[in-house]
């Protein structure tokens, strides 16, 4: 089980490796990635964490928050 | 005959045993020459090939032989005749097992499936809701299903629509069982409905008649690439292409082959998994619009490279967008130490309109470049073989139409033009849609009472063989999704500075020959800040709709160009546009370079790119 700071962790750490040039996020900050970006972003967070992420979490998630809500729901 | 896994690094421990199915059928090869695709069921159920799943981690999720395809289906059949013969089933069309079983168990009931986009980009709930919402309703449909991953939202878009069943799989086997199957489909009967595009304002369903898909079926895999006895399909595209679903869904049944699935969203994460299947399972054919083979060859590393083989490899399919000759190029490269031969290209031309393809270029010919004269062309239509200076064009020859079709390259008033003129393309032949569902209006616009299908597409011809140039319809094709312009302009209105005609929306070329989608907007504002936010607010509800950056250019009242009889001319909107910026692409765009909002232009740019694998159109370009 990841609590939600070792969630956040993580989907920074996999947005800075598809995003290179991307700043500090806050929660309700827009992911903004076009959709090439937002596979391999799912993708990262899938690798480090060992999970697969559902479409409805995909769906779901427009915003930085929501994205590690959504994730942390599926109680990685 | 287990060439599947005789060779290549072995399969991993598979649960319940599973095993991929076999190359090799065990029975006669029959080449699509069925009436209707129940018929091609039937036979292919005799062999011993058929659909394998695979997963994310390149693992063999499920195997599903023909012969258990045809069983479920039939049974399924039995509890779907209910639904009223000829009746539309909308299928969200997620690469999964359950999806050919519906698919198929439709076939058999005599309904008419109808495959919907299973493409959700990031926070695109609401827009995929509203998306399949409004694409059930246009078809009429009486029962939607979905595979497991997608009934959340398949029952949240069907809400209080009028449905009699919605859900997955065990939601229809709820349905009560007759005893025996309705008479099977005939020949001038609907095999399906494919919408040509999400478009919701302008939904086209091309209505399919079962002789319509078996005759294209049968001259693809006669004459547009005559298909073996040992070929293996792998293929990760998505069943509400064309491409995906008539080509390869239903053109391996009617050939016997055995296919090796990768889910398209498993390719676009990890498209280095679609060179691993072709390289384990030995695939021979395999098909990509050409950003598939730029995206793998972006993840590709030389190590990669060579742990793979490709040779087996033989038909390596392009089309569904203008092929770019660099994209392939750079494939080619980058997988020759993976002995991936070039010559295994084989562009190809066609539409949803026309079942699925027209021409195909010729087998192990790779793909050969028209360089023409670029001044001509632009200036008088001419195709003209280029001079040694100055500027060239280069076209990728996409072959001749398969027999039966007939091809007439026409200038703007309907007249037929000769050889290496430019023009439109129209096209006559025995699988061109019998119209859109419910909508005679769209119809007409494309199909003369006569027959002749016209394109949307601009080309020319060299001795038969066709060279797609661009498109004469205003469509947007971004990394192979087609997006019409109405839709783009219809959101942008939403917004309450703006009234209707206020925008036009448009492409432009790349950075790397793909397309930009560009919105011109008209507005009164003229304070800085709330320029800002209305380009901002435009960028955020295109994205969130369509899951792509669009460069707006806000532009002073009554800049958008109007045609004689007062509509609002898109093609001329974007000249204008080039003109005022100076530019011919995208690159030339100095606020464009820079994903960074420019308040002195009063402009909100990005150039990323989308890559929604959703439905698309072939065409061709090309160079040696």
């Amino acid at each position: 089980m990841k609590d939600r700071a070792s969630v956040e962790r993580v989907v920074r750490e996999a947005l800075q490796a598809v995003r290179p040039e991307g700043g500090p996020l806050e929660a309700d900050a827009e992911l903004g990635l076009d959709s090439t970006q937002a596979m391999e972003l799912i993708m990262e967070i899938e690798e480090r964490l060992d999970i697969s992420i559902p479409v409805e979490t995909f769906a779901d998630a427009r915003t930085f928050g929501e994205l590690c809500s959504g994730i942390e729901r599926l109680g990685a | 005959m287990e060439r599947a896994v005789a060779r290549g690094e072995p399969l991993r421990e598979i649960e319940n045993n599973k095993q991929p199915t076999a190359t090799a059928s065990g029975i006669p090869l029959r080449r699509g020459n069925f009436r209707t695709l129940t018929e091609a069921l039937d036979y292919a159920a005799q062999g011993s090939t058929g659909f394998n799943f695979y997963d994310g981690k390149g693992e063999l999720a499920a195997a599903l032989p023909y012969r258990e395809l045809r069983e479920r289906a039939v049974a399924l059949a039995r509890r779907l005749q209910s639904l009223g013969r000829g009746s539309r089933v909308a299928l969200v069309a997620h690469t999964h097992p359950d999806f050919a079983v519906m698919f198929f168990a439709c076939q058999y009931a005599a309904l008419v499936p109808v495959p919907l986009a299973a493409a959700i980009h990031l926070g695109g709930r609401s827009a995929y809701i509203r998306h399949l919402r409004e694409l059930v309703s246009d078809c009429g449909a009486v029962a939607a299903f979905a595979p497991a991953d997608f009934v959340g939202l398949l029952r949240e878009a069907a809400g209080d629509l009028p449905l009699k069943c919605v859900g997955a799989l065990e939601d229809f086997h709820a349905l009560e069982a007759h005893d025996e199957l309705p008479a099977p489909p005939r020949g001038e009967e609907l095999a399906y409905l494919q919408y040509t595009s999400g478009s919701t304002r302008f939904p086209r369903g091309t209505m399919i008649t079962q002789s319509a898909v078996m005759s294209n079926l049968e001259g693809i895999f006669t004459h547009g690439f005559e298909i073996q006895a040992d070929d293996r399909f792998c293929s990760w595209l998505p069943y509400y292409h064309d491409m995906g679903l008539v080509g390869i869904v239903l053109g391996c049944v009617s050939t016997q082959r055995s296919v090796d699935y990768l889910a398209t969203r498993d390719f676009a994460m990890r498209p280095r998994l679609w060179l691993k299947l072709i390289s384990q399972n030995r695939a021979t054919i395999s098909f990509s619009p050409p950003f598939g083979y730029a995206l793998a060859a972006r993840r590709v590393r030389i190590k990669d490279a060579e742990a793979l083989d490709l040779s087996s490899w033989r038909v390596a399919g392009v089309g569904a967008e203008m092929i770019h000759p660099e994209w392939l190029r750079t494939f080619a490269e980058s997988l020759a130490p993976a002995r991936f031969d070039a010559r295994a290209f084989l562009p190809c031309y066609g539409m949803a309109e026309c079942s699925l393809a027209v021409s195909f270029a010729p087998v192990s010919g790779g793909f050969a470049v028209d360089r023409v004269d670029a001044e001509r062309l632009a200036t008088s239509g001419e195709a003209v073989a280029a001079a040694d200076a100055g500027k060239t064009a280069g076209f990728v020859n996409c072959g001749e139409p398969l027999p039966g079709y007939e091809v007439e390259i026409r200038d703007e008033s309907g007249r037929p033009l000769p050889d290496r003129r430019c023009g439109r393309i129209y096209l006559r032949g025995p699988s061109v849609m019998s119209g859109y569902f419910g909508n005679a209006e769209a119809t007409r616009e494309v199909l003369s009472a006569d027959g002749w299908l016209f394109t949307g597409d601009l080309g020319y011809r060299v001795d038969g063989s066709l060279y797609i140039t661009g498109r004469a319809k205003d469509l947007l094709i971004i990394n192979g999704r087609n997006i019409w312009p109405q839709d783009i302009e219809h959101l942008a209105e939403q917004q309450p500075e703006l009234r209707a005609t206020d925008t036009s929306a448009f492409s432009i070329p790349g950075a790397d020959g793909g397309e930009v989608a560009v919105l011109v907007v008209q507005c009164r504002e003229t304070d800085a800040a709330a320029l800002g936010s209305l380009a901002e607010r435009l960028r955020r509800a295109i994205y969130a709709e369509f899951g792509i950056e669009c460069l707006i250019d806000l532009v002073p009242p009554h800049t958008l160009p109007r045609t004689s009889s007062g509509k609002l001319s898109r093609s001329s909107a974007r000249k204008q546009f080039l003109e005022r910026h100076r530019a011919e692409r995208v690159t030339d765009l100095p606020w464009a370079r820079e994903a960074g909002y420019a308040a002195e232009h009063a402009v909100r740019s990005s150039m990323r790119f989308s890559t929604h694998r959703e439905d698309a159109r072939d065409a061709g370009l090309n160079a040696q």
